[in-house]
């Protein structure tokens, strides 16, 4: 992104919702962007909450990143979308197949790197790399949960089951399966999370 | 991966941002300043 973002590094993200930023900001990336946007300040504890500009399933997303996000990361990576957020709703079609992105993409790149790098189940991981689309989304997080019951598939396997039911609040379940590969991949590794969900990061 | 995600969804719609960084920067920090406020007058 082309912004300097250096007037932003004394304001803080945290994790949660908050009634007012503290003196050092304190609030959620989504909070902060309504700020930025110019609407009076309110406490975002879910989507319901924000201006109608905010995109549904993309602010969901990143309520619940900033939530599950360690916090020696969330400012450097969630900072930017402080001003990208705002300005994001589009029309219904477009809010479906951003949620259906999410959900697929999540299972094609931090599920399928999980049970790859973490679990080395690579036939899993390649039928995770293939999917396409949210009905696949549910049968091969349903095999891959069979082989070795990961927490990630889990989650998938009930996003994909939300967004097929066209509620686009996709948001929880997917950033806790990014959350839940970095748990894997810092526990496996003794690294500390640095790729999956750390899957966080920037690849 | 997770953030890549996310700016990848936003770029499939609409994604007008906020074109003037500078003023939604002042806004933040105005933000902060009220809190100030409300926590010596409280």
């Amino acid at each position: 992104m082309l912004f300097d973002f250096q007037p932003l590094a004394n304001f803080r993200l945290a994790r949660a919702s908050h009634k007012q930023p503290n003196k050092d900001g304190s609030i959620c990336v989504n909070e902060a962007a309504v700020i930025a946007a110019g609407f009076e300040y309110r406490a975002v504890r879910d989507v319901s909450c924000l201006p109608d500009c905010f995109s549904r399933p993309v602010s969901d997303y990143a309520i619940y990143l900033n939530d599950l996000m360690l916090h020696k990361v969330r400012n450097e990576l969630l900072m930017p979308f402080v001003i990208r957020l705002p300005g994001t709703s589009d029309s219904p079609w477009i809010e479906a197949k951003r949620a259906e992105f999410i959900v697929v993409e999540t299972a094609r790149r931090i599920v399928a790197a999980e049970y790859d790098e973490i679990w080395h189940k690579p036939a899993v991981a390649t039928k995770c790399r293939a999917v396409r689309s949210l009905q696949q989304v549910s049968s091969v997080m349903a095999k891959a949960k069979a082989v070795l019951p990961a927490e990630c598939a889990r989650e998938m396997l009930l996003a994909g089951r939300r967004c097929l039911s066209r509620d686009l609040r996709i948001g929880a379940h997917c950033a806790a399966a990014a959350k839940a590969a970095a748990r894997s991949e810092q526990a496996g590794s003794g690294r500390g999370p640095k790729n999956l969900a750390n899957g966080y990061q920037h690849p | 991966m997770a953030i890549n995600i996310l700016e990848e969804a936003i770029l499939l719609g609409r994604h007008d941002g906020i074109d003037d960084f500078t003023a939604a920067a002042e806004r933040l920090e105005r933000a902060k300043a009220s809190s100030v406020f409300v926590v010596v007058s409280g």
